[in-house]
Parts: structure tokens; C-alpha cells; sequence
């Protein structure tokens, strides 16, 4: 056994996060580590990697008992982790942070060597097959090319375990591809690798072996070929998820916005779409498409530089995010952290915070108005923590992005528009808050959902309308909608003149 | 995409030196003296090397309020040393008071987790309390000729010991933060403090270090200034800190840590001193002054982040 954490336990103020977890890992295997967010995925291996140290339990490596007090005593033992957490460095250049801790030195370590260092890290790139120049600044990248870098640099190390957390979530389609074949070769090179990911699709893909962990206990350990779709949902929620459809008939509702020729250059080329008050529309689209940005020209974030839109029939231009906020459009967006939700407040406050002008009183704010207010919206979105007291950095990501939708549906909005309102959130929590975006149409407000993965698109839609190179490529309602279908147009070249 | 950055900020500042001083040299026969020319670097001597010593701080995401007083309070210790006579023991012990009070910061930032605008506030109220303490507001005179011309007044290849400490210091440091590992890590614990523990940084002991450094280079500024007046007083550089910002910010460091260079902290430093060299052979007041570099900063701001929107979009 390549490396082997047994009987794990660790407890962090208020929460047992692992609880006699285990986990095995083989040479040249990929091993897929699945479960909910808050299972413990990430926590145990944050221990493997040297970042906590766990309360309780045992770590071998080559059989050898092994402890790591810090993350650089773990990469000398050979384990290499991707954090889901990007660590490259925005200030630096792509060189540097490939080589970070390991820069080229001169006499004797005094002077660094800039020429080899570059020299150095455009290889790594090259060989592995990374279009990136080395020169580069790693702030002016996209969050795919981060992502890149960050597995160069385990990659160039030589690891003898790699551990990546959540790879793909922010991967395009080409960038996947490439991580996969790198993947492939690294197992030949009989490295073994923990794959952690949400997406069945890669784990059915890739993967040998499978462990599932749940509320930071052990569930199951299988091979990949033994275990099916259902069955891993079953190990991860302990109950099955249903997979309904929806499809209302939209030509009964009232329409709530529309645009005509809406434009941004150069990522959005003319977009015509109508949402109607009471459905749910769907957004897909490849990464790069166009389709987060036609999001931000609705809820006033960008100026459009052409076309027209219309808000229940009235002329709509909002300057910013107020103006539009003021017509009733919110926009819950992809990055909980960036623009969501301030992380250090509770509950209570992020929840509070958009409504503050309805709350307060001849500017005064009561602490307990506030606490209710958050109580009943909490309760509504099944919110699962112990009061509105608690600070929002502490809970899990299913837990933040339901607290994200609180806030903005609390200002009861007409319109609202979610980027990716699943991302990085575990299958339990996701079908609840398909749930509550079923409900928020339902209860008469237009809702626009954007979002990578098809099969959730098609769960939760009314109809879903894919935009390829910054134009609208098609509209299907969600019951006639299959993967292939939507993936067909996604790609659609005809719009990309 | 380009691999190297638009350097429009850069060039923004040299040219703002260059009109600075073409300006004042056509308006003012006294500024374009070439013995004034070379005084202007003596003058930045104590400002230069407090900034430089602010640019490391400030490249690591961190800030320190106390290098005026702890500066103070090293001359003043280092005044009365060579008041009792024990002659060049005066040296060691001054940097030793300076780095001490580094320490204190480093330590208070590191081991108990108070944040350094906290940490070194503290210590510039410590350093403060020590060197009216020791001196009980009172001037302290001293009589030790070498000590003056080893630090400011010595002439050396045509300007005085001063400047080249500023050199001295101003090369080393540059050598520390572009040319070493050290430094490559002090960019990386600024660009993002938590993403260089996660990698395996030694960010506690960077830190100490750098208060550390900084404190022992407050020591040598403070010898620069009695060695320059010929006495201590406990708040002879009061006030620094915030010329020292003033410095690294227009020369383009930002105060979220991570950006900044050594050659335009002192191309910020020499903007402020032509300046102020300037203005008061102009005759304009000390307090109009003040306004006046008020105004740079924010409109080297301004400037920077322009420059950074074309890039952006270049």
C-alpha cells in the first residue's frame, strides 16, 4: 500500500469533521474520494498533505508510519496536493510559481538564476503540453489557466502520491482533457492519485477504486466497476435523489424581461431572450461563452455597448448593481466568496444585509428584528446551522450558497438570476436547492439559471436556452432536452461568424 | 498577451522626476547648484533607507508605524553610550536597541497573531516611552567627531558618509528582495499570505526576519541623525514612518502587499526630496509643503491605477 490514513479523527471548535475515517491508496491507481461537502473529503486530505494534524489515527507511506508537521515535510515524502483553494500566486510570474521553494540559484544560493528559472518552468509547461508562456504574470490568468499551473507544479515534482481537490471545477473543456491524459500518464508512471469531484461523469471515467466518506465517517471503499450511479448517491445522502423534469407552459406567463440585440464586446453578440415571470430558464454554455457576462449586462454589473432590454414591458438600463436591484433584479453570483457573502459576518447579517432599509427604523436597526428576520429565512431554506449567530465562514459550501440565495430572495425580487448555484455544493444539499429554485418560481418571480452541468440544467428548467460565442444558439424546453442535444449546440459553429 | 508588464507606471514616475527637476532648475538658480544637486542626497539619506527598509515591510502584506520612534529611541540610546564615552560599543548596541524593538514586532505578529498596524503601534508607543524616559526631554549632547563622519558628515568620493549608507543599504536590500530565494518568498507571503503557508513558506519566520531587519535598520538611521545634528533628541524621527509610506506608495508599492520594487521606492524617495529641496529653496513653507506631497501621492495613485487600466486592456 502506497499510502494508508487510518482511524482518523479530527474535531474543530463545534464540529467532529473526521471521525475514524480511513482511506487506502495504491501505486498507479486513481482513486476517486467522494461524499457531501462538510463529509470530511477535504479535511482528511488537508491531514495527508501536512496542512492539520490530526487528533487521532495513523499515516503510513510505504508501509512506513509517517507524521508531517507542516505541508513542506509532506512534499518532501513525496505528496503533492491541488487545493481546491487556488495558491497561485497573482503577483508572480507563472515561472515563479511553478518553482516556488525550489528556484534555480547561482553562487551558492545567493543570486537567483531568472534565465534557468524560466527556462525551467517553460519546460515543465511544454512538456506536459500547457500553453502558457512562463513569463507571465499568474493575476492576468484565468482561473482555468491557474488551476493549470497549480497541477504543473505538483506535477513537476515527481510525486509519489497526488492529490487533486475538485480539478475540473473550474477547468474548460479542452484544459479537462489535457488534465486527464495527464492523469493517464502519471498512473502509468505508477504514481497514485486521490481524485476528489462532485461529477460522477470523471469518476465513472476515471477512476480504479472509489471511497466514500460521510459526515466525516467511513462509508465504503469498491472498485469503480462494482459500483453504480445510484449506489454511490445512496452512500453519499443515505437516501435516493429524485430526477423529475419540468415544463411549464410558458405562453400563459407574463413576461418579465427581454432583450433584443443585447450586446457587450466582444463577449456578448446580439442576444435575444425572453424570461417569463413564474419559470425557471435555464442558461448553458461552455466556459468562455459569453454566458456569464450576458448574466452580469442583466444585473447591471456591465454596460451593454448595444441593444435593447425591457423590464415587465418597461424600458430597463440599469447603471449598476443598485439600480437594478432597485427594479427588483438580483443577481446571486458563481463566486460566493468574491461578491456573495462577507464571510467573518453570521448568518444573520449577510442575510440581513440587502434589506437593511426595510429592517431598520429612522436608521436605527434592532438586534432582534435582525435575528428573526434571519430565523424565518433560514428556516425557509433549511439553512442547516445552530443560530443566525454563527459566522458564515464556518459553515459548508451547501450551507453558504442556501444563506447566498436567503439574502437575495429576502428582498423578494421580481427577477433573479443565478450564476453556477450549485458550484462546489454536495448532492444532498444540491437537490434541496433545486427545490428552493422551483419554489422561488413558483411563488411568481422570474429565475435565470446559469450553469455548467448539463443534467442539472435539465432538472430544474422550464426551458434552457444555450449560448455559444455570445449569441443564443438555441432554446429547448427542458423536457425534450438531452445532454447530447444541448452539448450539439453548445458547440454550434453557425453562430460563431 | 505580453509576457513582460506595460511599464507606463514606471515611466510615469521617471518622467514626473525628470519634469520636477527640469522644472526647478530653470526657475530656481540656487536648486540647480551642483553642490545642492548632491546635497538632496544626503538629505534622503534618513528617509531612503527607512523606506527601503517600509518597502520590504509593505511587500509582505504588512505594515510598521513604529521605525520613527524606534529610530528615536536608538539614537538616543546611542547618544547617551557615546556620551559616557564607551566609544565604538556605541555602534552595536544602537542597531541592538533598533532590532530588539523589531523583534517585539515580529514576535507580537507572529506568536500572538496581533496585526502589525496593532503590533507596531504598540511598539512605537514602547520606543516613545523609553526615549522620553531616557532623555527627560531633554536634548542629549555628545562629543565623538569620528562617530559624526563615519555616519553623515565624512566626505567619500565626493559626497558625505550619509549617502552612502542610503547606497549601502538601498543595494542590499535590492539584492534581498529581486535577486534572492529569501525575497522571492517575501513576494510570495504578500501576494497571498495564506496560498505561501499552504505551500510550505516559512511565513512566521519570514516575518520575523523582516521585523527583525527593520528594526536593526531604524538603529542605523537613528546613528545617520545624531551623527548629522550632533545630538538625540526622543523625537528626532518622529513622523518618518509616514514619509516612508508616503515613499514605497509612489514608488508604486501597494499596501495589500505583494508589489513593489526597491529601484522605485527610491526613485519615490528622490521624488520627495528634489521636492521638498525645491520648495524650500522657493521659500515655500513647511506646512504648504506637506499639502504639496499630500497631493503626489494621490495623484501617484491615480496615475498608477490609469496606467494598470491600459495594461489591462492592452
Amino acid at each position: 500500500m502506497l499510502l494508508a490514513l487510518s482511524d482518523i479523527t479530527k474535531r474543530f471548535p463545534g464540529v467532529l469533521a473526521l471521525d475514524g475515517a480511513r482511506f487506502d491508496l495504491r501505486a498507479g491507481e486513481v482513486h476517486a474520494f467522494m461524499g457531501e461537502n462538510g463529509a470530511g473529503k477535504s479535511t482528511l486530505m488537508k491531514i495527508a498533505s501536512g496542512l492539520f494534524a490530526p487528533d487521532h489515527g495513523a499515516i503510513s507511506l510505504d508501509g512506513e508510519p509517517v507524521s508531517f508537521a507542516n505541508p513542506a515535510e509532506a512534499k518532501l515524502a513525496g505528496i503533492h496536493t491541488v487545493f481546491q483553494e487556488l495558491t497561485v500566486l497573482p503577483n508572480r510570474s507563472v515561472a515563479e510559481n511553478l518553482l516556488i521553494g525550489r528556484e534555480p540559484v547561482r553562487a551558492g544560493g545567493l543570486w537567483l538564476d531568472r534565465k534557468a528559472m524560466i527556462a525551467e518552468a517553460q519546460s515543465i509547461l511544454d512538456r506536459l503540453g500547457i500553453d502558457l508562456d512562463a513569463r507571465v504574470q499568474a493575476g492576468g490568468l484565468s482561473t482555468g489557466q491557474r488551476q493549470m499551473v497549480e497541477i504543473a507544479r505538483a506535477c513537476a515534482q515527481s510525486p509519489k502520491v497526488l492529490i487533486l481537490d475538485e480539478p475540473t471545477s473550474s477547468l474548460g473543456r479542452a484544459e479537462e482533457e489535457l488534465l486527464f491524459s495527464l492523469i493517464a500518464q502519471l498512473k502509468a508512471e505508477e504514481v497514485g492519485i486521490v481524485y476528489i469531484t462532485h461529477r460522477m461523469s470523471e469518476v465513472f471515467a476515471l477512476s480504479d477504486r472509489i471511497t466514500v466518506l460521510r459526515d466525516g465517517r467511513f462509508i465504503l471503499t469498491g472498485e469503480t466497476k462494482n459500483l453504480d450511479r445510484p449506489a454511490l448517491i445512496r452512500a453519499m445522502v443515505g437516501r435516493d435523489v429524485a430526477e423529475d423534469r419540468h415544463g411549464l407552459d410558458i405562453d400563459a406567463l407574463p413576461v418579465a424581461m427581454e432583450t433584443q440585440g443585447l450586446a457587450r464586446d466582444p463577449a456578448v453578440r446580439g442576444v435575444d431572450l425572453t424570461l417569463h415571470a413564474g419559470e425557471v430558464l435555464g442558461v448553458a454554455g461552455l466556459m468562455g461563452s459569453g454566458r456569464t457576462e450576458l448574466a452580469r449586462l442583466l444585473a447591471g454589473i456591465d454596460q451593454p455597448t448595444g441593444g435593447t432590454m425591457t423590464l415587465f414591458g418597461e424600458d430597463y438600463r440599469p447603471h449598476d448593481i443598485r439600480a437594478a436591484l432597485g427594479r427588483g433584479v438580483a443577481y446571486v453570483s458563481e463566486d460566493r466568496k468574491g461578491l456573495g457573502l462577507i464571510l467573518p459576518l453570521t448568518i444573520g447579517d449577510n442575510i440581513a444585509l440587502p434589506s437593511l432599509d426595510r429592517l431598520a427604523e429612522r436608521g436605527l436597526i434592532a438586534p432582534r428584528r435582525i435575528r428573526d428576520f434571519a430565523r424565518d429565512w433560514m428556516q425557509r431554506l433549511g439553512v442547516k446551522a445552530k443560530d443566525s449567530a454563527v459566522a458564515v465562514e464556518t459553515l459548508s459550501g451547501g450551507n453558504q450558497q442556501k444563506v447566498s440565495l436567503a439574502k437575495w430572495l429576502a428582498i423578494q425580487p421580481r427577477v433573479i438570476l443565478l450564476d453556477e448555484p450549485t458550484r462546489g455544493v454536495d448532492v444532498g444539499a444540491k437537490a434541496e436547492i433545486y427545490k428552493l429554485i422551483r419554489q422561488i418560481a413558483a411563488d411568481g418571480a422570474a429565475v435565470l439559471a446559469i450553469s455548467s452541468e448539463l443534467p442539472e440544467l435539465i432538472q430544474i428548467s422550464d426551458r434552457i436556452a444555450v449560448v455559444a460565442h455570445g449569441r443564443i444558439s438555441g432554446v429547448v424546453p427542458a423536457a425534450e432536452a438531452t445532454e447530447e442535444g444541448l452539448l450539439d449546440l453548445a458547440f454550434d459553429e453557425g453562430t460563431a461568424a | 498577451m505580453k509576457p513582460t508588464r506595460a511599464n507606463l507606471a514606471d515611466y510615469g514616475l521617471v518622467v514626473a522626476v525628470i519634469l520636477i527637476v527640469g522644472g526647478l532648475m530653470v526657475l530656481s538658480p540656487a536648486f540647480r547648484d551642483p553642490a545642492n544637486l548632491l546635497g538632496i542626497g544626503r538629505q534622503v539619506a534618513i528617509l531612503g533607507i527607512a523606506a527601503a527598509a517600509m518597502t520590504f515591510v509593505i511587500l509582505a502584506g504588512e505594515i510598521d508605524l513604529s521605525v520613527g520612534a524606534v529610530a528615536s529611541a536608538s539614537a538616543v540610546v546611542t547618544a547617551i553610550v557615546l556620551a559616557q564615552g564607551w566609544g565604538i560599543l556605541a555602534i552595536p548596541i544602537g542597531l541592538l536597541v533598533g532590532g530588539l524593538f523589531g523583534l517585539l514586532n515580529g514576535l507580537l505578529i507572529v506568536t500572538i497573531a496581533v496585526p502589525s498596524f496593532i503590533a507596531t503601534l504598540v511598539s512605537f508607543f514602547i520606543a516613545q516611552g523609553v526615549a522620553l524616559t531616557l532623555t527627560g526631554g531633554q536634548t542629549i549632547l555628545f562629543d565623538a567627531d569620528w562617530f559624526r563622519a563615519l555616519f553623515a558628515t565624512g566626505s567619500f568620493l565626493g559626497n558625505r558618509s550619509a549617502f552612502w549608507w542610503l547606497v549601502a543599504v538601498a543595494l542590499i536590500l535590492w539584492w534581498l528582495m529581486a535577486r534572492t530565494r529569501f525575497g522571492a518568498q517575501i513576494y510570495a507571503l504578500g501576494g497571498d499570505a495564506e496560498s505561501a503557508s499552504m505551500l510550505g513558506l516559512p511565513v512566521g519566520r519570514l516575518r520575523l526576519i523582516i521585523f527583525t531587519m527593520t528594526g536593526a535598520l531604524m538603529g542605523l538611521v537613528g546613528m545617520i541623525l545624531i551623527a548629522r545634528i550632533g545630538n538625540a533628541r526622543a523625537d528626532g524621527a518622529i513622523g518618518l514612518e509616514f514619509d516612508a509610506i508616503a515613499a514605497a506608495v509612489i514608488g508604486g508599492a501597494r499596501l495589500g502587499g505583494g508589489y513593489g520594487t526597491m529601484p522605485r521606492t527610491m526613485l519615490g524617495v528622490l521624488l520627495i526630496g528634489v521636492l521638498n529641496n525645491g520648495l524650500a529653496i522657493l521659500n515655500v513653507d513647511f506646512n504648504t509643503q506637506q499639502v504639496i506631497k499630500g497631493g503626489l501621492v494621490v495623484a501617484v495613485v491615480l496615475i498608477d491605477r490609469w496606467a494598470r487600466g491600459k495594461e489591462r486592456t492592452a
